[in-house]
């Protein structure tokens, strides 16, 4: 079982580094480039990275299932119904783009002008200003994350552990999206250098998305088989 | 308690403690984005931005001059700095005020002379601000600056009130006060309307910057009444020996001719300066009329009011044979009288600063823009080729701003002038078709630039020529002769400021 759940990680781990070996090979080319360039929505990279939270999603739901079937742990068991629809919802926005668009219909508002001014942000770095106006939920959510993984992963310390590191690398993903936001609010927007930097700014925080989200497929996965050994 | 119990028990503590700090963070996040959203936390300051076209620093009694030409400005510089050293970047209007305007060097911005147009791909002072909320108002007073010179780029209102300086006809003072009348009723409608916004809302929605371009004292210097006896009685229209027709001192055209051709006497060129200083206290006493209102209406303290010049002027000093033409006119391409310009900033919130101060580094008109937007709270843009000397008013630094600046520019065609000046000498080279001539004059010693140094003989310049040449590598491959088609009614607006005279102008 153990040996099953490391799998699932190198799996995960190893298709993470595939796709951003196909990006670094083949994000320029005529006609592949769109398909697997990991700054580009829409690509292989997104709805890979969509599948994995639809899988974590998926999981979590069962977990809550299996919960209270067992009657073994019933507290907070709704925690998991939860991060199935957080999960969810990450999914999703990851194919459908759902804070861009949100964040551009905030835009075109009074308090998204105030927005706009006080950043000095031009069109381009609205999509990653998303950050700020949902930075309480964010907090809220990975707060609320960090609470129930802490509550159901007690005495697996490996497993909380890599909880915790999902958590920060999703939360370190979020930071890297707000300062490529500063990047391309910054005047120098348009110097080599600075795209430069962009672009690695943008490739790291996808990596950190896609590990993130193995990590916490492997998770959930690890905690469904500890679930089923310990009924067993 | 078992381990099992204590375990547990940590558990839930460190719960507790994640609960309580993410509730802390959201709610102290939720606050910062809520006061960002609506409004409360942008108090940039205004912009108000005075050029004193053809006003030579030398001439204003806030930098010294024995008469009282500037009162104004002299309580302006109480409250801010008077800075000695500030060169222009050219010396014809338009390519000094798109320098002032941008940042740039005028083969950055492309207009190399008057009755050129900048392109609407150089990004402006105006057009940074508006971008950033602010409400953005030009008043100038020569065409060669309106509209179709581009200037106006980034202006939501830009108006051009015409100075009646060149008719020679009998006029009123209300006709030549028209621009700061107008800037003037537009600050304070401003003013009014943000009041009226602020008491409806919360919201404060953005600051003002005005550009107040003045055209009084260009020539001619005629000033009407009371300033055109303010500081001498001025002769009648009359017979001049020598002179072919009747001398008028207050015409610009009969002034030069007489000069060149040397039946000036000595009465009317201080008549002629007199006229000319006449021209500079009255627009300093419809500065202070802008300034009495700022302060009236608790703005001043919130204005960053910056009062400039695009060039000098030539008067009676003679200017170099076959470099450049004697006066009356911004003829002198080289010489301080027609590059020293004043420069006076009144920063906001005064009191925090140590002002009335007279910084003496060496500064250029390059380096306005930058330092404007610096001091209003933004990151200065990379594109800008001056630099920002904010900190030294800021921390009183004596520190360096430039080892060197240079001044460029194309007034004829095939015809380009450029020059370097550090705190020692100034190297100018004016460049036609045929030949390269080089100007030296040891400014450190003679001020005055009685003496012309042969640029061979003077060891100590051989690194300026160094640095000119690669300055004037930078621009090798622009072509600095073609400004495109003029309009009508810009070809005679240049002829009557005197830059279109034969064909081989631009």
């Amino acid at each position: 079982m153990r040996l099953a759940s490391k799998s699932v990680l190198i799996f995960f781990i190893a298709f993470d580094l595939f796709t951003l070996g196909l990006h670094l090979v083949l994000a320029d080319h005529a006609y592949l480039g769109t398909f697997v360039d990991i700054h580009k929505e829409g690509n292989f990279p997104t709805w890979y990275s969509s599948l994995k939270f639809t899988i974590v999603s998926g999981v979590a739901f069962f977990c809550y299932y299996l919960e209270r079937q067992s009657k073994v742990v019933s507290n907070s068991s709704w925690g998991w119904i939860v991060v199935g629809c957080v999960m969810l919802s990450m999914s999703l926005d990851e194919t459908g783009q759902l804070h861009e668009t949100l964040i551009h219909w905030f835009f075109s508002t009074d308090s998204g002008k105030n927005l706009a001014l006080y950043f000095n942000a031009q069109k381009g770095a609205f999509s990653l200003l998303w950050v700020v106006v949902f930075s309480p939920f964010l907090i809220a959510i990975l707060g609320g994350l960090i609470y129930f993984y802490n509550n159901r992963l007690k005495g697996k310390r490996v497993l909380l552990l890599g909880a915790f590191g999902a958590i920060f690398l999703l939360t370190a993903a979020a930071v890297m999206e707000y300062y490529e936001a500063k990047l391309l609010i910054s005047e120098n927007v348009f110097d080599d250098s600075f795209l430069g930097v962009y672009k690695t700014f943008s490739a790291i925080e996808e990596m950190l998305e896609n590990f993130a989200s193995s990590m916490l497929v492997w998770i959930h996965y690890s905690y469904v088989m500890w679930f089923a050994n310990r009924s067993n | 308690m078992s381990d099992y119990s204590a375990k547990n028990y940590e558990t839930a503590r460190f719960g507790k403690a994640i609960i309580f700090l993410t509730i802390l963070c959201a709610m102290f996040a939720g606050y910062w984005v809520w006061n960002i959203v609506a409004g409360r936390v942008i108090d940039r300051p205004n912009l108000l931005l005075i050029t004193l076209d053809t006003c030579r620093k030398d001439h204003l009694s806030v930098y010294g001059y024995d008469r009282d030409t500037s009162p104004g400005l002299v309580a302006l510089a109480r409250d801010g700095f008077a800075f000695e050293n500030v060169f222009t970047v050219a010396t014809n209007s338009l390519p000094s005020h798109a320098t002032i305007m941008t940042g740039l060097y005028p083969f950055q911005h492309g207009t190399i002379t008057n009755g050129a147009k900048l392109d609407i791909a150089v990004p402006t002072l105006a057009e940074f601000l508006v971008k950033r909320g602010y409400n953005t108002a030009g008043f100038v007073g020569y065409y060669a600056l309106g509209e179709e010179s581009g200037l106006n780029q980034g202006f939501e209102d830009f108006q051009f009130h015409k100075v009646k300086s060149h008719n020679h006809d009998e006029k009123e003072l209300k006709d030549d006060v028209k621009g700061f009348v107008a800037a003037l009723n537009w600050i304070r409608d401003w003013n009014e309307s943000n009041k009226a916004i602020k008491d409806k809302t919360t919201q404060k929605r953005s600051n003002f910057f005005v550009w107040l371009h003045v055209q009084n004292i260009h020539e001619s210097y005629d000033p009407p009444s009371p300033y055109d006896s303010l500081f001498m009685k001025i002769s009648k229209p009359g017979r001049l020996s020598g002179f072919p027709d009747g001398f008028r001192a207050y015409c610009s055209n009969d002034l030069a001719d007489a000069w060149r051709n040397g039946v000036l006497p000595e009465k009317y060129q201080k008549e002629a300066t007199a006229l000319y200083d006449g021209e500079i206290r009255l627009a300093d006493d419809y500065l202070s009329k802008i300034f009495s209102y700022l302060k009236e209406s608790g703005l001043y303290e919130k204005t960053l009011i910056v009062t400039t010049a695009d060039h000098g002027e030539v008067l009676f000093e003679k200017v170099a044979k076959g470099f450049s033409k004697n006066g009356p006119g911004h003829t002198g391409r080289y010489n301080d009288v027609s590059l020293r310009v004043p420069l006076i900033i009144k920063p906001v919130k005064s009191s925090e600063f140590n002002v009335g101060k007279k910084p003496s580094q060496l500064i250029s008109t390059l380096d306005i823009a930058p330092t404007l937007i610096d001091t209003l709270g933004f990151r200065v843009p990379s594109w800008v080729s001056g630099k920002s000397f904010k900190n030294m008013m800021a921390n009183e630094s004596s520190q360096e701003i430039n080892s060197e600046i240079y001044f460029q520019e194309t007034p004829f065609k095939n015809t380009t002038y450029t020059g370097v000046r550090n705190a020692s000498f100034k190297l100018a080279v004016k460049k036609t078709l045929n030949e390269s001539r080089y100007i030296l004059v040891d400014v450190k010693n003679d001020p005055k630039e009685l003496e012309l140094l042969v640029l061979e003989k003077v060891s100590k310049a051989k690194k300026l020529q160094e640095k000119l040449d690669e300055f004037q590598s930078r621009f090798d491959d622009f072509n600095l002769s073609e400004i495109g088609k003029m309009s009508e009614k810009m070809q005679k607006a240049l002829k009557d400021g005197g830059y279109l005279r034969d064909e081989t102008s631009l």
